[in-house]
């Protein structure tokens, strides 16, 4: 038997059971079931608290941002109705809608959004992510009711992306409970409230019926939701995430593993989206602090010799986005230049490992020969750590060995990771940063972040380089910010700082009983304001 | 009796110290530092020296060992087991969220490995020799060697993923419960099925069961009413201290199934290195561990009589 | 008793005790297997059909004549790496057990012939010791070690030291009570010594038989330990993590996870079948079923 007509089979047994599952009132008319993978499930509710993601994707159902990304990537109003940004980016104004009440009754206006902001600035809350990328904000100044002005010492140009990300809590709800058991409550705007949360299993919330879609820009229908309540399911297995949709066991699955694409393709009952998020893409650093990869003909031989469309076919059935520099290759300020730079040539990384002294002398594995810093004889070996995805350090650890490269790979876990990074003890490090705008380059390349929780960690100094990405956070200008980041990706290639493999683009399958389900403009969120059963 | 619980609570005392210290040994080799975790952000943002250094005297993390073992003991004592890095909660409140998905799964898999592993033996027991005690001891050698996580996985595949009858994840549900409940079952069926078995042949051996025969009492009210009741006694206790393997069983099992427990709780946790949720969570489990054997300790010399315990 | 009886085959103890272990069938075909996996573990590069680190074959390729077991998720030959993962298995059965049994062994003698405060001291500990599940002790020793297949051994070992210790414990406290003990202190002979001696010719069978079923359950636990990502790492072709590796193919490619599962299912089911023969051969309590 074929594994087509297995998994044909297998497809046939799944569709005939789903029917009786639902029919058994597994999903509750009214009840949507959204399954997720459970290695992104939270810790902490709470985005003021919380760094994660996906922490942000639940609390946009819970409340709104003062404003929002539209699905075309541009800001949207939701609870600010406009907003003005002074010419050298220090002082932003918003002017708040005045009809919005949280789901306790309590009214929305510019001290609620004073509030918030105090809030998880405070040292107490242990902000991880969010008063990062506020940044050095100097104080929120109260116009009035409903106007509402954030003031900065000096430019700060990102200050937009903090507020579509900071969600907007009751204040007199939060006041009420310690900044770390408030992810129990989180009372917000709509358009549904927390019913309960049990770790490592789901999440349900139901409708708020004091919400109005009106207070949110990228909401179409007015009033409250069309669905009595939506359950996160948080699933472990993979492979089981990929078919629960199929088995009738959730009406959308996020983020499915790239090899249960294929089940569904022909699959009529379904919708199938693949969006794809900006950022880095999954990216090795290269340690140049110490041998052998202080030699830029050898992190140059690691470029030439990868393949990264063979092994996203072999992987992924080329189901994975491109990432060929420092920025992927969707996103907005990415440099094509990048694609062309290293194209495979196992001759050429050969050739460039002979000139940097690591020489093939008949045994496996390449040895040095006057390598400055490197015994002769001592073998060329490598370390390949990642958090996930590790078939791809697999399949590049196969090319290298035909190149005389011995690569270990290894999955850590993330205090591992940064263990490592802390002691510089490392050669090749899994990174990925996750942001449509391009100050990541400067987070990720500008040695002034080369400290404890920073995520500079090459230990490349360069004062060409450390120019070009410090602008990225005084520039307001979009386009010649982009100028910026591409100029910095190039010398970043030519110096060959880091290995870019693939970008890993969200999966999601809707069930066709779901009207309104609408993708975000990243991979990484979306919208139920609009959703409705069949 | 009284004394004989008494003493038991006595040796119990060192043994809880032994072991709290072992949970804080281990604790302080492991490698890393729990205030830089406790800051490090998931993508982005810089830490400071001083605040690092606040934290860790907030912590507590400067103070001498001694000090610090101290105030872990006397904590736990009044049921404060400290505060998880990464969920920011008190671990006995998370432990004590979980401990019921945890006791129910494996409670239900030994009721699946009772409800297998009796029926087998007793088969095996009468039916000595025959082809039925080959197949039964075939299935008890089978569910002793088989890695847990495989079974799960196999049985995913065909119940859940291939012939969709149960759910393959989650917790909650009676349903949910079927597969991991089996999974966990058919390691300890094997091992019951093979004490029954063994128990039931020393029993059918016994006088009174010969001369039950003799006088022409039927076999199978003397195996129902004399042999299965004595034969039942060790797999009483044998099943109280698999009690103690079941919930260790739960580890991988609610990994597998993405079941919400203690037992994944720890795996997160070491995983992500949340020191004090391993350290506290560990702890529970062991004490938990000690209290149920010396609970079926108490039991058995309760209801039997014969057993006398002068220590 | 003359030398010359003792050589006698019919009343070797050593022949006897083969026989009942031949006479266990189950014994025999737990053998036959372990032969069997010993053989393959030794042949590995002979036998194996491909280098089991190289990319064959396409990926993910079913079970054919080409690839028996199929081919993995990056087009490695499952077969060949089947038969390399028996080298692992069984090398980290052997030394986590070499690893538990020395300190273990040595604890317990100590316990049990020094008796008294030494004894209540050891056995508290070993009491402590036993109230952690075995994978729950070995997982926090992993998590001090790093993951890593000799690391793995190590914990697995350390995970096994508190039952060898009871079990040696026991053993010496039987012994001690026996009147030649005091027959040989009154001979003149060092106490030490003889209970060493008369302990380890009396103790080899519980010993011998637990140590078989220990390696079964050792080669469980680390792969257990490697399906959590805690073990081997890749590509080591170690069956637990083979198996993980696999699981997120479980639809599309059931083979890659189904084979190594199998492979650990016959090693392991070899070593307790022994180790039950083993247990009617020496103990003489067993020989009466």
């Amino acid at each position: 038997m074929t594994t087509g007509r297995l998994r044909n089979l297998a497809a046939t047994l799944l569709l005939g059971t789903s029917i009786v599952a639902i029919g058994a009132g597994q999903a509750r008319a009214g009840d949507l079931v959204i399954a997720l993978p459970a290695s992104i499930e939270p810790a902490n509710l709470d985005y003021h608290v919380d760094p994660y993601t996906t922490t942000q994707l639940l609390n946009s159902f819970l409340t709104e941002s003062l404003i929002v990304i539209a699905p075309d990537g541009s800001y949207a109003p939701a609870l600010a109705t406009s907003w003005e940004i002074n010419e050298d980016a220090t002082q932003y104004t918003f002017t708040l809608r005045d009809d919005v009440v949280f789901t306790d009754g309590t009214a929305f206006n510019a001290e609620a959004v004073k509030a918030n902001f105090d809030r998880f600035m405070a040292p107490e809350t242990a902000s991880t992510q969010l008063a990062g990328v506020t940044g050095p904000l100097a104080e929120v100044e109260v116009v009035d009711e409903f106007t509402v002005r954030f003031h900065y010492d000096a430019p700060w140009v990102t200050f937009l992306d903090a507020a579509r990300r900071a969600p907007m809590w009751s204040p007199s709800a939060f006041a009420e409970h310690t900044p770390q058991s408030f992810d129990r409550v989180l009372t917000g705007t709509g358009p549904f409230t927390l019913d309960n949360w049990v770790q490592n299993d789901h999440i349900r919330m139901v409708r708020a019926d004091s919400y109005s879609g009106d207070w949110n820009g990228v909401a179409q229908i007015s009033g409250p939701v069309g669905i009595d309540s939506v359950t996160f399911r948080f699933i472990g297995e993979p492979a089981v995430l990929g078919a629960v949709v199929a088995s009738g066991e959730a009406h959308v699955a996020f983020q499915i593993p790239a090899l249960s694409v294929e089940d569904y393709i022909d699959d009529d009952s379904v919708s199938l989206i693949s969006m794809g998020q900006s950022g880095t893409g999954m990216t090795q650093v290269m340690n140049v602090r110490i041998p052998p990869l202080d030699n830029r003909n050898v992190r140059q031989a690691l470029l030439y010799a990868r393949d990264m469309e063979m092994i996203n076919d072999l992987l992924y059935d080329g189901l994975y986005g491109a990432s060929d520099g420092p920025l992927n290759n969707i996103h907005p300020c990415f440099w094509t230049g990048a694609s062309d730079m290293y194209r495979p040539n196992p001759a050429r990384a050969m050739e460039l490992l002979d000139e940097a002294g690591w020489v093939d002398e008949g045994g496996p594995v390449r040895v040095a020969r006057g390598v400055s810093g490197v015994a002769d004889g001592t073998p060329l070996q490598l370390r390949w750590q990642t958090l996930h995805h590790s078939e791809i350090g697999e399949a590049l650890q196969a090319l290298y060995r035909q190149i005389g490269i011995d690569m270990s790979v290894q999955i850590v876990p993330g205090p591992v990771q940064l263990e490592e990074v802390q002691r510089r003890t490392f050669s090749l490090m899994y990174e990925r940063l996750r942001s449509m705008d391009p100050v990541i380059l400067d987070d990720k390349w500008n040695p002034a972040y080369d400290q404890p929780g920073g995520w500079a960690w090459t230990g490349y100094d360069n004062p060409e380089l450390t120019a070009l990405v410090s602008q990225l956070r005084t520039n307001p200008d979009p386009d010649s910010r982009c100028e910026v980041a591409r100029q910095a990706q190039q010398i970043i290639m030519e110096e060959a700082l880091l290995i870019p493999t693939l970008s890993q683009p969200s999966f999601i399958v809707v069930d066709n009983r779901v009207d309104g389900f609408q993708m975000g403009a990243e991979g990484s969120f979306f919208y139920l304001q609009d959703v409705t059963l069949n | 009796m009284g004394n004989y619980v008494l003493a038991r609570l006595l040796q119990l005392l060192p043994v809880l110290f032994l072991i709290s210290l072992i949970v804080f040994g281990i604790m302080h080799l492991l490698p890393g530092d729990p205030a830089l975790l406790m800051l490090a952000g998931a993508e982005g943002g810089a830490i400071s020296p001083e605040r690092l250094a606040a934290l860790r005297r907030e912590m507590g993390l400067d103070d001498p060992l001694p000090l610090q073992f101290w105030n872990f003991v006397s904590g736990a004592v009044v049921g404060d087991l400290g505060t998880s890095i990464r969920f920011r909660e008190p671990v006995l409140d998370m432990i004590l969220d979980r401990l019921g998905s945890t006791v129910e799964l494996a409670v239900a898999g030994l009721l699946c490995a009772m409800l297998i592993g009796i029926p087998l033996g007793l088969i095996a027991a009468v039916r000595q020799g025959g082809w039925i005690d080959a197949f039964c001891m075939s299935v008890s050698y089978l569910g002793a060697s088989i890695p847990v996580y495989w079974l799960g996985l196999m049985l995913i595949f065909f119940f859940a993923l291939t012939l969709g009858w149960f759910p393959s994840a989650g917790g909650g549900s009676l349903q949910a419960l079927v597969l991991p409940a089996l999974t966990l079952g058919l390691i300890s069926a094997g091992l019951i099925a093979r004490l029954v078995r063994s128990s039931m042949i020393e029993v059918l051996q016994e006088d009174y069961m010969r001369t039950g025969q003799a006088k022409g009492l039927p076999t199978r009210l003397l195996l129902w009413r004399h042999g299965l009741r004595n034969a039942l006694i060790p797999v009483v206790t044998m099943m109280g201290l698999q009690f103690g393997g079941m919930l260790a069983g739960t580890v991988v099992t609610e990994t597998v199934f993405s079941r919400p427990g203690v037992g994944r709780l720890i795996v997160n946790a070491i995983i992500a290195m949340d020191y004090p949720l391993v350290q506290g969570a560990v702890l529970f489990l062991a004490v938990l561990y000690v209290l149920v054997n010396l609970l079926v300790d108490i039991l058995y010399a309760y209801l039997d009589p014969r057993i006398r315990y002068d220590s | 008793m003359s030398d010359a009886t003792l050589e006698r085959p019919a009343d070797s103890p050593w022949r006897q005790a083969a026989r009942r272990f031949f006479a266990h069938r189950g014994g025999t075909i737990g053998l036959i297997l372990l032969i069997a996996w010993v053989v393959i573990a030794l042949a590995a590069p002979m036998i194996a059909p491909y280098d089991p680190d190289m990319l064959v074959a396409r990926a993910r390729q079913a079970p054919s004549a080409d690839h028996w077991f199929g081919t993995d998720q990056l087009g490695r030959d499952v077969l060949s790496r089947v038969i390399h993962g028996s080298r692992v298995s069984l090398t980290l059965g052997g030394v986590s057990v070499t690893f538990g049994m020395i300190p273990g062994v040595i604890l317990g003698l100590t316990a049990g012939y020094l008796g008294g405060w030494a004894d209540a001291v050891i056995s508290r500990l070993i009491d402590a010791m036993l109230a952690f599940p075995s994978i729950i002790l070995a997982l926090i020793i992993i998590a001090t070690l790093g993951p890593g297949i000799f690391n793995v051994m190590i914990a697995v070992g350390v995970a096994a030291i508190p039952e060898y210790a009871r079990l040696m414990r026991a053993s010496v406290l039987a012994i001690k009570s026996q009147p030649y003990i005091e027959a040989a202190r009154l001979v003149g002979n060092s106490p030490f010594r003889v209970m060493v001696r008369h302990v380890f010719v009396n103790a080899n069978a519980p010993l011998v038989v637990f140590t078989t079923l220990q390696i079964g359950t050792a080669i469980l636990v680390g792969a257990g330990l490697s399906f959590l990502g805690l073990g081997a790492q890749p590509p080591t072709a170690e069956w637990g993590l083979m198996s993980a590796e696999g699981r997120q193919l479980l639809r599309r490619a059931w083979w890659i996870s189904a084979f190594p599962g199998i492979a650990i299912l016959t090693v392991v089911i070899a070593f307790n079948l022994v180790g039950d023969g083993l247990r009617a051969a020496l103990d003489p309590k067993m020989r009466l079923r």
